[in-house]
């Protein structure tokens, strides 16, 4: 709306009056006192104490008692089995051992206790289909106690014993074998009981075994040539390799500590946020001098702390549990729960409280009520559940698709470092993906948290919050280039693993595909994002002409970077770092082999040039803008330069770790250009260049052989090579620093 | 001190209409004066309070406090305003003194000078006694007094006030009406929205009648009683309402 003449208001005074600062500068104190009161507010209520402390130490004895029952009941226990005399005991335990032996389920135990003149020999189990080990059989993995009861039936009903034996007219049977033995019994199994009837079908078992035994034994003394089953069946297991490890309890444990740590946050990021606003204090906070992103920050800070506590006390009692049940073993395997697992497990934690309270502050930012807050966030809560759940399937592998799903990552991770399995570059994976959500998410509650539309509408829709600004504008937000750095992220793993897989398809084909792919996803979603908040194309990505020495300058560097760059790969793998299997590797040495065969232009446009001018108008035109426009200049490289190295952890083939630091220290130069040069110009230049002579090296790799240079096989370049490289550099550097543009034509700051 | 000019505040409405709320609103208020902004529910007054203090953007035209455009440069606004509101809430699990120091620590005042000020505010509201409780103990009348200490405890030279006595008794709205007078006395530049009228004809100098966002008339009430035919402000403000004769007829009213 056009202002009338007569609004104009006087030149706003420069005196200030005392106790007023030019800029409002809040030293980091004031974030801890602001924090310590939200911490002060929320933990002196009943409801974060209950959460905190009644909780967990209620639910962790719980769950742990349910995890023995259902661990003994899958894995195992000692067998009690109960008699009436002490005859009968000596007798049936022998028996029990003898047929325990004879079926392979106690090699490494001592021999069965021997009876009064050693009836069968107790020495090893003869060489025959019934005495060796079954596969595929269960076994128990405790041993056959056998006790003297008066009352069998009652012991077996009272739960003292597992089964019980009663003999009709027991006599011990002749030591000789010399005559036939008979005994008959009753085997009294408790109805509804699991382990009672496990143990009587191990007892049936090996009675089974050792009757055979015996049989074979009386046969043999007969010399009647005939074993004893004359036709016998063996029980053997195979396993699908792809089908991944077995259904794991382990995965319970990170999921319970997820769904405690998102209790915890939950009632804080809504009292902090819809209640505040519910009980009118919204309204006096907001009109303090204070940035409402300090406010929201120190609430967030406040959340992610009683978060991190609920965590933490989870922790704590969840590992007390597993001390004082004796479940380390049974759950964590041999190891037991070691202490570095816990610390990892917490770092973890501390990432996905991060991460989730930022979510549930945005949300809770929204509602005008606690009631309306807790709609909102409880199915949040529950649509949390389900990748959660998710996780503890069995064959669910921490992948490069898994690894990007939010609260899945973070179960799949905390059960591989359970399981002492967990992978680095994977890991890698889910923490740069986490945090980036976590930034994103802050972004929004930035957005939300006080905003007018927020605040004094009673009628606000979600539209209304993400209406584009009355103005254009010259840079993006920060937070809306968090927003579509969060959205490319998963975008361009997705897409890149599902190009790699795309078997129909032949190389070439890929190579146009995936150079679209990545001209929509770099290009397309910044301007999406552009159009939505009104930010103008030319100063959003700072289209502006650079000085002549800058475009010089970048020329050089782009001609010469790639040796240095190719140092830092080679020192990398002389240090070990690498995330690639040997076949990742192998399937991408294929892939350049196929290079030679295609167009050297498709190869160079494909490979270097498109990725090369979409990711620079991305990183360095509009989430550098956006982020000068709120930070330091410096710290805007770095950033951008981090959020570039970041996305190139993603390979093909998997999760490249040693793609980082190459990458982070081409950021760095291309933010360095862009800065000095005021334009993206430069730096597409730049980037063109280097991706194009790394492509044509890789796709022309022979004929490099022939010169002695050997790119392919990661050896150290030629001292002469690299010192003109390094010239190079240091020319172009200085042409680029000879004339700067003013900061001030980007509008920056 | 103040200074309101064209002042117009559009809200968006569903399926793309727009509540015009506040429509070229211009006044002005000077140091050590108290202005009355008058107004039915619904009239505008809040909403005009919200954009003086920069918590709401104009959608035309502008204001400033102690020469500073609230849309412009709004810390520099709020830290020289207090705003008092019947809605504002207290923080319940915080002691008055806590609850008094953080906002104190909001606006930037330093720790010993913060509670010197809490300690002068605590005697001339009568809170010594209740100083260190739980806010949630408190009644409404010393919930009022807590948010009064709370909106000066930065030593603001401009109160908003919002309908300051809403849902006190008789004795309760009698101290707060002491209050604004000694803010007067103190030189500070006041507004207080209210449909007490009674209350305003004791509490403010000059007057300024909002009827649907429009401010229809504005003066002293020597001048709305001659410009009027009315006698008090409760007769003016039923003419405004329409129960009596429409005030449509009168002239615009010109900013002092």
């Amino acid at each position: 709306m056009e202002q009338s003449q007569n609004a104009r208001e006087p030149a706003a005074p420069r005196a200030l009056p005392p106790g007023g600062g030019a800029r409002h500068r809040l030293p980091l104190g004031r974030y801890r006192r602001l924090a310590a009161k939200e911490l002060r507010e929320i933990l002196r209520d009943r409801r974060t104490i209950v959460t905190l402390l009644v909780m967990p130490l209620l639910l962790y004895p719980l769950l742990g008692l349910a995890c023995r029952q259902f661990v003994l009941a899958r894995r195992g226990y000692d067998m009690i089995v109960g008699v009436m005399s002490e005859e009968e005991r000596r007798f049936v335990q022998y028996y029990l051992d003898l047929g325990a032996r004879q079926r392979g389920w106690f090699e490494e135990r001592s021999a069965p206790e021997p009876l009064e003149g050693e009836p069968i020999s107790a020495g090893p189990a003869r060489t025959s289909p019934t005495q060796q080990p079954h596969t595929g059989e269960r076994r128990p993995s405790g041993r056959f106690l056998v006790v003297i009861c008066t009352d069998v039936d009652r012991a077996v009903r009272n739960y003292q014993v597992h089964v019980g034996l009663r003999f009709r007219d027991f006599a011990m049977p002749d030591p000789s074998l010399l005559r036939p033995v008979a005994l008959d019994a009753d085997l009294v199994v408790l109805e509804g009981s699991a382990s009672s009837v496990q143990t009587a079908e191990f007892v049936e078992a090996a009675f089974q075994a050792a009757n055979t035994r015996v049989l074979e034994e009386r046969l043999r003394l007969l010399r009647v040539p005939q074993r004893a089953v004359p036709v016998q069946t063996r029980r053997t297991a195979v396993r699908d390799p792809e089908a991944g490890p077995p259904f794991s309890l382990v995965a319970l444990a990170p999921l319970v500590l997820i769904l405690m740590t998102i209790t915890g946050a939950v009632y804080p990021a809504i009292d902090l946020t819809a209640g505040e606003r519910e009980r009118g204090t919204l309204e006096v906070l907001v009109a303090a001098p204070v940035p409402r992103m300090t406010l929201l920050l120190a609430k967030y800070l406040a959340v992610v702390v009683v978060a991190c506590l609920t965590a933490a006390m989870n922790l704590v009692m969840m590992t007390a549990t597993v001390v004082a049940l004796g479940l380390g073993n049974l759950l964590f395997g041999e190891e037991g729960l070691r202490a570095v697992t816990v610390l990892e497990v917490s770092l973890l934690l501390l990432l996905f409280a991060a991460f989730f309270s930022a979510v549930l502050l945005a949300v809770a930012s929204f509602a005008h009520s606690f009631k309306e807050a807790q709609a909102y966030l409880v199915p949040l809560m529950l649509v949390s559940i389900a990748p959660g759940l998710a996780g503890i399937l069995p064959g669910l592998e921490l992948r490069g698709g898994t690894a990007i799903i939010p609260l899945l990552n973070i179960v799949l991770l905390s059960r591989d470092l359970l399981e002492h399995r967990a992978e680095l570059g994977a890991a890698v994976l889910v923490v740069a993906s986490t945090m980036l959500y976590a930034l994103a998410a802050v972004g929004v509650a930035a957005r939300l948290f006080g905003a007018e539309a927020v605040l004094y509408s009673a009628r606000t829709g979600w539209g209304d919050v993400f209406r584009p600004p009355a103005q254009p504008q010259q840079h993006g937000t920060p937070s809306a280039s968090v927003l579509v750095l969060a959205l490319l992220f998963p975008t361009h793993l997705l897409a890149t693993q599902l190009l790699a897989l795309w078997l129909p398809w032949s190389l070439g084909d890929k190579l146009v595909a995936a150079a679209a792919v990545t001209a929509l996803i770099f290009g397309g979603v910044p301007l999406v994002a552009m159009r939505l908040g009104r930010v103008r194309l030319r100063s959003g990505l700072a289209l502006h002409p650079p000085p002549w020495t800058a475009v010089a300058g970048a020329m050089l560097l782009g001609i010469s970077l790639w040796t240095l760059a190719h140092e830092v790969v080679v020192w990398e793998q002389e240090l070990g770092v690498f995330t690639l299997d040997q076949a990742a590797r192998d399937r991408a040495a294929a892939l350049v082999s196929l290079l030679g065969e295609l167009p050297l232009w498709l190869v160079v446009l494909a490979l270097g040039v498109t990725p090369a001018v979409f990711e620079e108008f991305c990183f360095r035109g509009y989430v550098y803008g956006s982020l000068a426009a709120r930070l330091s200049p410096r710290a805007a490289v770095c950033v951008t330069a981090l959020l570039f190295g970041a996305f190139h952890l993603v390979a093909a083939h998997g999760v490249a770790i040693e793609r980082l630091l190459p990458s982070t220290l081409l950021g760095l130069v291309l933010g360095w250009l862009r800065l000095h040069s005021g334009s993206v110009w430069p730096g597409v230049l730049l980037h063109a260049l280097h991706n194009g002579l790394l492509a044509a090296a890789a796709a022309r790799v022979e004929l490099l052989k022939e010169w002695g240079v050997g790119l392919e096989s990661r050896e150290h370049l030629p001292w002469t090579w690299l010192a003109a490289g390094l010239s190079a550099v240091l020319a172009g550097a200085a042409l680029v620093m000879l004339r700067r543009r003013p900061a001030a034509c980007d509008g920056e700051r | 001190m103040i200074e309101v000019r064209e002042l117009s505040k559009r809200f968006p409405l569903a399926g793309g209409q727009e509540l015009l709320a506040v429509d070229n609103v211009s006044f002005s208020v000077s140091a050590g004066e108290v202005y009355g902004l008058l107004g039915p529910n619904g009239a505008g007054k809040t909403t005009t309070l919200r954009m003086i203090l920069g918590l709401l953007a104009p959608s035309h035209g502008y204001s400033m406090v102690a020469g500073y455009r609230s849309s412009e440069q709004p810390d520099e606004v709020k830290r020289r305003v207090g705003l008092v509101s019947a809605t504002a809430g207290i923080y319940h699990w915080l002691s008055v003194r806590e609850m008094l120091l953080f906002f104190a620590d909001l606006y930037g005042v330093a720790l010993e000078q913060a509670e010197m000020r809490i300690e002068r505010l605590a005697h001339w509201l009568g809170m010594g006694d209740y100083l260190d409780r739980r806010c949630a103990t408190l009644s409404t009348g010393q919930r009022q007094r807590v948010n009064f200490a709370r909106a000066l405890v930065h030593d603001p030279p401009v109160l908003l006030l919002d309908e300051p006595t809403l849902g006190l008794d008789v004795i309760g709205s009698q101290v707060v009406l002491e209050f604004v007078a000694q803010l007067r006395a103190q030189q500070r530049a006041v507004i207080v929205t209210t449909h007490r009228l009674d209350e305003a004809e004791r509490l403010c100098q000059r007057f300024g009648l909002l009827h649907r966002g429009r401010l229809v008339i504005e003066g002293t009430l020597a001048d709305l009683q001659a410009r009027t035919q009315c006698t008090t402000l409760v007769e003016m403000f039923l003419k405004l309402a329409g129960v009596g004769p429409g005030l449509q007829s009168l002239p615009p009213a010109e900013a002092s």
